[in-house]
């Protein structure tokens, strides 16, 4: 049978030009017998009769779109036996094939989605994103229903891994649940192909390359089995009992590189002292994307998530696609270097609510800006050369939403042909069936698409018929009549001619002045006349039509005539199938980021510049300079003192009557963190990184600018004993996460004690160890001594590696040998005298580095064994009186330890409060008296020495980054107001031009308010018919509704400020104090 | 200069007992009543009411205001104790005008609790009978001139009204002793008008239809108890005979315009539905919140409605709000004529902080407030819309001499409250923090540990 179709192609190539076309075929051929998936045969014993259909298909007439930019306007396509054999414009139809002659029509690929969820189960399917709690439900269940209830956790028979997020072994292919209107639906889009994608949890399976022919059996459908490893940075939502690690993006991300690095050493099957490794399904299963067999497609919530995918890819060596979300745009350049290709949803949002003044308000300037630029997305990446795939997945109703958003998308200036690369060539090549799909090519598996127009361009372009291994499939719209046109009816006058206009699925027909609605069903056409809702006598016509004739019958109140007619003229569409659509203006692509308000267009520029006649408060042996200068140049201090001559080429300014102080640093703060601050499922949780989960897009950031604060010690939350590790972050707002990070800043971790870690602030009584301050000691203890023992063995290794296996490496006993190689520092979050007393003592015991204890507001009473052990202390000014273990906190807290000798910092611990640390810093005057100068170094230089940066921050001296605020007045008043915030020389805030940004965020708004609204009118009116159609008197809520009201509301209350601790990009911030307010 | 013995005693007494006394009980002690008139000599009088007097004299006796003047005007008196406090300056008490003071201890331990009833309708529970007078919060808010608090009764996640506030002064054996209006106002909490929609478009239509049911129910729920308080008084005054319902029977004053009602407000719908609110039930209305009254600041001013500012040191609403939006608050109510006084957040973590009050009125003048103004809105303003005026706010021949004196300007923090007098009773300025600070600074002598 190879043969044979091999000598007939021979003939029907026999022009030079499409010489190539056979050699891509001789190349197919070639590859079959490796490639035993795309089989069509199969082994399955047959019961009953036989289907012998031949499959030996030529569509004529047809323009064939044989590959993007590759066009015969008039060809013949010949399919068989599940192969399309030719394709050209001089092939003939081979006398025994079907012949199906499609004139008009257009003829594609077989389009391929990459993120389907055609035929795969349930559970493996996403967990609802926004779960909703039915007020009168049952909360209890609800509450499940957020913890992956779906997700089973593998239980001890099982041969794979125990955390239930965990699920690489899971195979699509080996349970695929076909549903009929599932495949139909994928079909009729003209997806012959999905990638049957698992969607729940974090590494999530392995998907399906699946046809979506008229099958529910998984064997002939499956073109490739294990097609690729899907991933994503995705935890459980809440905390307490019932849910486990990760439920935060930290904890997810750690997981992640945990059991990449388990799969590693699990190739090696024996443990560093000769054990047995046991074996594990789910780590076996991660060996192909390790060995850079399979690729991993890795889903991106946020505009951020493509660097930390790309983080974790270039760590493991993996061939990462990643799956977007429709923000692509706003990372284009970033996408493009790091040559990540990545799967685009269509899912363009509506207008936002702007109807009313009131909700305008409320909408989020971002949510409007991505509005506009949605539909440009594609056009964006495609100018700036990043390979992208679409798919229907993330649409909520793709059978009406996918083909208008994919012609939006080009009327936005994506080439129709990079439109249909995105679905063809694109999906082929990036899972790997290049050979087999995505072109017309012969020798290509015959999944195909027809079109009765340019689905790139023509607004009512449909899809009839796809072939799908050579089987065709009709679309609805294959069997429904083209009734448009003018029409002459049997035994009337042309005058009287029917002219039907509409779209071919919603034709109307002009009749009186009046447009009638024209029900097509098949080839069956109905129509009453008069239409609309004039009252009186109505005829009502039926007809079958074929071709250009119908034949019917009309009901009148005189009785039932028969009535027919024929079509004098076919209709013409304004817009010809390959007609450009007249164009939208395009929005110019953002220029800004974050998006929103205050994003940055550009990295301000290292200017260099003289500062000249301030009040300098140096933050250093120089204390406070009257009258001061300090020079500015290369992102550095040139120079500091009285008098200095302005250097040439110097700007000049006056800050006369002014004062300059450092950049203040925030020694404890929880901004700019996305996806929950603590990983709390677990008293030990040292592995995970707030550096993986800066959020770049945090406005915190600009606001602490705009209050003088430039860098901050971003830390885990107080949920556990040993917590995660911390990030310094200098506020480079607009720069993404990576360029945030304050590079050589010590390495620290948060550790916590007390009544957050035992957990006895909680609603109910927990069960997790521990619930005492001396099960804390025992956890500090426990974890130490089994960093120890991995220690020793990694020694063992080293010393002999010849002969000593390689330990398994665990990121988390990783992090605390580091503490005991005092190669990282402890924020230990603490209160009462005891603990801390306790945690130094321990601390000194195991030789662990401490950078400071956290809060610490009984460090009054044991100032001297903080200093002791060379730790700081970090405060609140006057917090106290918010839980039981600060009742002794006194404002004097932060006096004493300085006055003992320790050394002092006063912190935020919240967004609010870290825009006004100068003022903190005041309070070191008013409650202990300590000098004006010391107290602001409570927020300046002390902080540097904390984190590990005084070397290059926290006091304005010559050759230290140029970190410092010019202020109104006094930095100690409450009048003070910060004018201008510099960091590394740049001017990142600026009185003026923050005004100048706020005014063109306002105008920006009012515009696209202002196009917004048009689009938001109609559901305007809506809303107000719905509502007039009579108010019911509401009776007096009688008691019980009442209470189960109350219930539901506080509920849902209690719901959203647990989804608020999930903060995503974009977040507004909170007023509260994160370690000390939301424990947890 | 003649310090008053008492203080000193009271000083000595209160170190003595603070160390028996139980975790929750003022360690400070409430001086008797005064007896002998007292002169303040020498220092700025801060009248707030007029213009600051130099090198002023205000006479109390009886534990009011007697006359304010000058040397000149006010010559010294026989059996007058005299007060110089030449250098000084002197403030009448701040007013803390939305606070959980005596009412919350420690906010994460239910148990010092008292702040939010059960239920989402409770206009008949009374501040005042909860104010634990022995609190360690007030002695530390005393320390730093607040003088007067409104304790307010709050409504949880989803109540409405939270019941009638009192304004207490911080001083007293008991509750009674520091009423200073026993049932100032009614105190309505308006649900979240935002749009849920227009926060957050990833909502699914049916969290934002459960959200918009929800706030709608709530508003149903408040309307309609305020019908039913309403038709109650109706019929009370009709003649009919109605058995006493304890909720409508608490709001009866509301309907007279005798009492008014606090609305917690903060959204421009909050703000609106308010007004509309007051104007349907014909209620003399408060907004507490505020956050979006800027943008109605004329409305407000057209229908005389103050607003009390809850934390100047706030986030924005919203995330496109320029950062020091709340910092201009108070000022642009004031350059719109709408009657300001400026607050904190309240509730029971807050009550801890409200020494911090008049920083957060320093802010406001660093964002346009006129320094005068600012302290008015901590003062007299306070004391008119909390209608205790006459008693509280200036210093005024006939007020209480509720006063404090500083060496400087009170809204800087660097400033120091050195002497805090109520009804003309000088009290200690001592409180469990300075104890523990005086205590433990103790250890390091002992030690020798300390570093000079």
């Amino acid at each position: 049978m190879r043969r044979q179709s091999r000598s007939h192609l021979r003939q029907a190539f026999s022009r030079p030009a499409q010489r190539l076309l056979s050699f891509s075929l001789a190349g197919t051929l070639a590859l079959m017998p490796v490639t035993a998936a795309f089989a069509q045969s199969g082994a399955t014993r047959v019961e009953g009769l036989r289907d012998n259909t031949p499959r030996h298909h030529a569509i004529t007439g047809a323009r064939l779109v044989i590959a993007p930019g590759k066009v015969i306007d008039n060809g013949v396509l010949v399919m068989k036996d599940g192969r399309i054999v030719a394709a050209g414009a001089d092939v003939a139809a081979p006398p025994g094939a079907r012949v199906w002659n499609l004139p008009g029509r257009i003829v594609y690929p077989g389009f391929i989605d990459l993120a389907g969820s055609v035929g795969v189960p349930a559970a493996a399917r996403a967990r609802p994103a926004q779960p909703s709690f039915q007020p009168g439900a049952d909360f209890a269940a609800f509450q499940a229903s957020l913890a992956q209830a779906d997700l089973r956790a593998p239980g001890p028979r099982s041969l794979s891994s125990a955390n239930r997020s965990v699920r690489a072994d899971f195979d699509v292919a080996a349970h695929l649940e076909l549903k009929a209107d599932e495949l139909k639906g994928a079909r009729d889009l003209g997806f012959t192909a999905v990638l049957a994608s698992p969607m729940a949890g974090t590494f999530r399976g392995q998907s399906a390359l699946i046809n979506t022919a008229d099958k529910l059996d998984a064997k002939p459908l499956t073109l490739l089995p294990r097609a690729a490893q899907h991933a994503a940075i995705e935890y459980e939502r809440g905390f307490g009992a019932g849910v486990q690690y990760p439920n935060s993006a930290m904890g997810a991300i750690a997981l992640i590189r945990q059991t990449l690095y388990d799969a590693r050493w699990q190739k090696n099957g024996v443990t560093a002292n000769g054990e047995r490794v046991e074996p594990n399904a789910t780590l076996d299963a991660l060996r192909p994307p390790l060995e850079g067999k399979q690729p991993v497609i890795f889903a991106a919530e946020g505009e951020q998530d493509f660097r930390r995918i790309a983080n974790i890819r270039d760590e493991f060596g993996l061939r990462v696609i990643a799956l977007g979300n429709g923000y692509e745009y706003r990372r284009v350049a970033q996408l493009r270097s790091l040559g990540m290709p990545v799967i685009v949803p269509l899912n363009f949002p509506t207008a936002p609510e702007v109807e009313t003044p009131d909700a305008a308000l409320d909408v989020p300037l971002e949510h409007l800006q991505h509005w506009e630029h949605a539909p440009s997305n594609a056009a964006y990446l495609a100018k700036a050369g990043v390979e992208f795939a679409f798919t229907a997945n993330g649409l909520r109703d793709a059978a009406r939403e996918f083909w208008p958003a994919v012609r939006q998308a080009v009327k936005r200036g994506l080439a129709g042909d990079a439109a249909l690369a995105a679905l063809t060539t694109t999906p082929a090549k990036l899972i790997g069936v290049a050979t087999q799909l995505g072109t017309l090519e012969p020798g290509r598996l015959a999944n195909v698409v027809v079109a009765n127009g340019d689905l790139f361009a023509g607004s009512d372009a449909e899809i009839e018929l796809t072939f799908i291994d050579g089987r065709p499939h009709a679309a609805p719209a294959h069997d429904r009549a083209e009734v448009r046109g003018i029409w002459t009816i049997a035994g009337r006058a042309s005058a009287e001619d029917w002219v039907i206009a509409g779209t071919r699925a919603r034709p109307t027909l002009a009749l009186d002045g009046q447009t009638c609605d024209v029900t097509v069903r098949g080839r069956q056409l109905v129509v009453a006349t008069p239409c609309g809702k004039t009252p009186g006598e109505k005829t009502i016509f039926i007809a079958d039509v074929r071709g250009d004739a119908m034949q019917g019958a009309a009901q009148s109140p005189s009785g039932v005539a028969p009535w027919s007619a024929v079509r004098k003229t076919p209709f013409v569409d304004v817009e010809r199938p390959g007609q450009r659509l007249p164009d939208v203006p395009p929005p110019a692509a953002p220029s800004a980021w974050p998006a929103g308000s205050f994003g940055m267009k550009a990295t301000p520029a290292a200017e260099h510049v003289i500062v000249k006649n301030a009040t300098v408060w140096t933050s250093a042996a120089t204390g406070k300079l009257v009258d001061g200068d300090v020079i500015v140049k290369d992102g550095k201090i040139a120079a500091v003192g009285r008098n200095l001559a302005t250097p040439p080429g110097a700007s000049v300014i006056d800050a006369r009557g002014k004062h300059v102080t450092p950049g203040m640093i925030d020694a404890h703060s929880h901004t700019a963190v996305a996806g929950g601050i603590n990983e709390s499922t677990s008293s030990v949780t040292a592995e995970v990184r707030i550096g993986d989960v800066i959020d770049a897009t945090n406005i915190s950031m600009y606001r602490q600018l705009a209050g003088g604060t430039t860098a901050a010690n971003v830390l885990h939350g107080s949920a556990n004993t040993i917590g995660g590790q911390s990030q310094t972050l200098k506020f480079r707002w607009g720069a993404e996460a990576d360029g945030l990070k304050f590079a050589g800043a010590a390495p620290g971790i948060k550790f916590a004690l007390g009544e957050n870690v035992k957990q006895s602030n909680m609603q109910t009584e927990g069960t997790r160890y521990p619930q005492t301050r001396m099960g804390v000691e025992q956890i500090l203890r426990d974890a130490f001594s089994a960093a120890r023992t991995y220690q020793q063995r990694w020694a063992a290794y080293k010393a002999n590696p010849k002969v000593v296996r390689e330990p398994r490496r665990d990121l988390q006993l990783d992090t605390l040998a580091e503490l005991l190689e005092k190669k990282r520092a402890v924020h230990i979050h603490s209160y009462r005298a005891d603990e801390i007393l306790m945690f130094a003592r321990v601390a000194k015991e195991l030789g662990i580095p401490v950078a400071t204890f956290q809060h610490v507001l009984e460090g009054y009473k044991v100032a001297d064994a903080i200093r002791d052990i060379g730790a700081g202390a970090s405060s609140f000014s006057d917090w106290w009186a918010y839980k039981m273990e600060v009742a002794d906190a006194i404002p004097y807290n932060g006096a004493i330890m300085h006055k003992v000798g320790v050394l002092t910092t006063f912190n935020s611990d919240s967004d609010e409060l870290a825009r006004r640390l100068n003022t903190e810093a005041a309070k070191a005057v008013r409650y202990g008296g300590v000098s004006e100068t010391e107290a602001l170094k409570f927020v300046t230089i002390n902080a540097a020495k904390q984190l590990g940066i005084d070397g290059r921050t926290g006091s304005i001296e010559a050759g230290k980054d140029a970190d410092f605020v010019i202020w109104s007045a006094d930095p100690l008043s409450p009048a003070a107001v910060a004018e201008q915030t510099w960091v590394d020389g740049r001017r990142y805030y600026d009185l003026v031009s923050h005004r100048a940004m706020a005014a063109e965020a306002e105008a920006e708004k009012r515009r696209l308010v202002a196009k917004a609204l048009p689009h938001r009118m109609a559901r305007v009116a809506l809303a107000v018919s719905s509502a007039g159609g009579g108010v019911r008197p509401e009776s007096p809520p009688s008691p019980r509704n009442d209470l189960q009201d109350l219930l539901d509301y506080m509920r849902l209350q209690r719901l959203l400020h647990m989804e608020a601790s999930y903060r995503g990009e974009y977040w507004n911030g909170g007023n509260w104090h994160e370690c000390t307010e939301d424990a947890r | 200069m003649k310090r008053c013995e008492y203080s000193q005693w009271a000083l000595a007494l209160a170190l003595t007992l603070s160390w028996a006394l139980p975790v929750f009980a003022s360690g400070e002690v409430p001086p008797p009543k005064q007896t002998r008139p007292l002169l303040i000599a020498g220092a700025t009088l801060h009248t707030i009411s007029g213009i600051a007097i130099p090198d002023g004299r205000m006479l109390i006796d009886k534990g009011r205001i007697a006359a304010i003047g000058t040397a000149a005007s006010m010559p010294d008196a026989a059996g007058v104790e005299v007060l110089n406090l030449k250098g000084k300056h002197v403030y009448p008490g701040l007013i803390a005008a939305n606070t959980a003071m005596g009412l919350a201890e420690v906010s994460a331990v239910r148990a010092t609790v008292d702040l939010t009833e059960t239920g989402p309708l409770n206009p008949n529970v009374r501040a005042l009978v909860a104010v634990n007078a022995d609190s360690e919060l007030i002695p530390v808010a005393r320390a730093n001139g607040v003088l007067a608090a409104l304790s307010v009764p709050r409504a949880g996640a989803a109540g409405l009204i939270g019941g009638t506030s009192a304004v207490i002064q911080l001083d007293g054996w008991t509750w009674e002793d520091m009423a200073i209006e026993r049932e100032a106002g009614l105190h309505v909490f308006l649900p979240s008008m935002r749009s849920p929609a227009a926060q957050n478009p990833q909502l699914s239509p049916q969290r934002i239809e459960d959200m918009q049911r929800t706030m709608q129910a709530r508003l149903r729920t408040l309307d309609e108890a305020f019908e039913s308080a309403a038709a109650y008084a109706k019929a009370l005054s009709a003649g009919e005979s109605v058995e006493r319902d304890e909720r409508w029977e608490s709001m009866r004053p509301v309907f007279t315009g005798a009492r008014k009602v606090f609305v917690h407000a903060d959204d421009i719908a909050q703000l609106r539905h308010a007004l509309g609110f007051a104007e349907r039930f014909a209620l003399k209305i408060v907004i507490v919140g505020g956050a979006d009254a800027p943008l109605i600041a004329p409305l407000l001013k057209a229908k005389d409605v103050p607003v009390i500012i809850a934390g100047v040191h706030r986030l924005p609403l919203r995330r496109n709000d320029p950062p020091e939006t709340p910092f201009f608050v108070a000022a642009k109510l004031h350059a719109a004529g709408v009657k300001v006084v400026i607050a904190r957040t309240g509730g029971a973590g807050d009550a801890a902080r409200e020494r911090s009050l008049p920083f957060e009125a320093g802010t406001a003048v660093a964002h346009g407030l006129p320094r005068a103004d600012a302290l008015r809105a901590i003062t007299l303003s306070a004391a008119e819309v909390l209608g205790v005026a006459d008693k509280l706010g200036s210093l005024d021949p006939g007020k209480l001499a509720n006063f404090f004196v500083t060496d400087g300007d009170p809204l800087e923090i660097r400033t120091n409250v050195e002497r805090v007098f109520i009804q003309g009773r000088e009290l200690p300025m001592t409180d469990k923090q300075t104890r523990l600070r005086d205590k433990y600074e103790e250890r390091y002598r002992q030690l020798g540990a300390e570093r000079r």
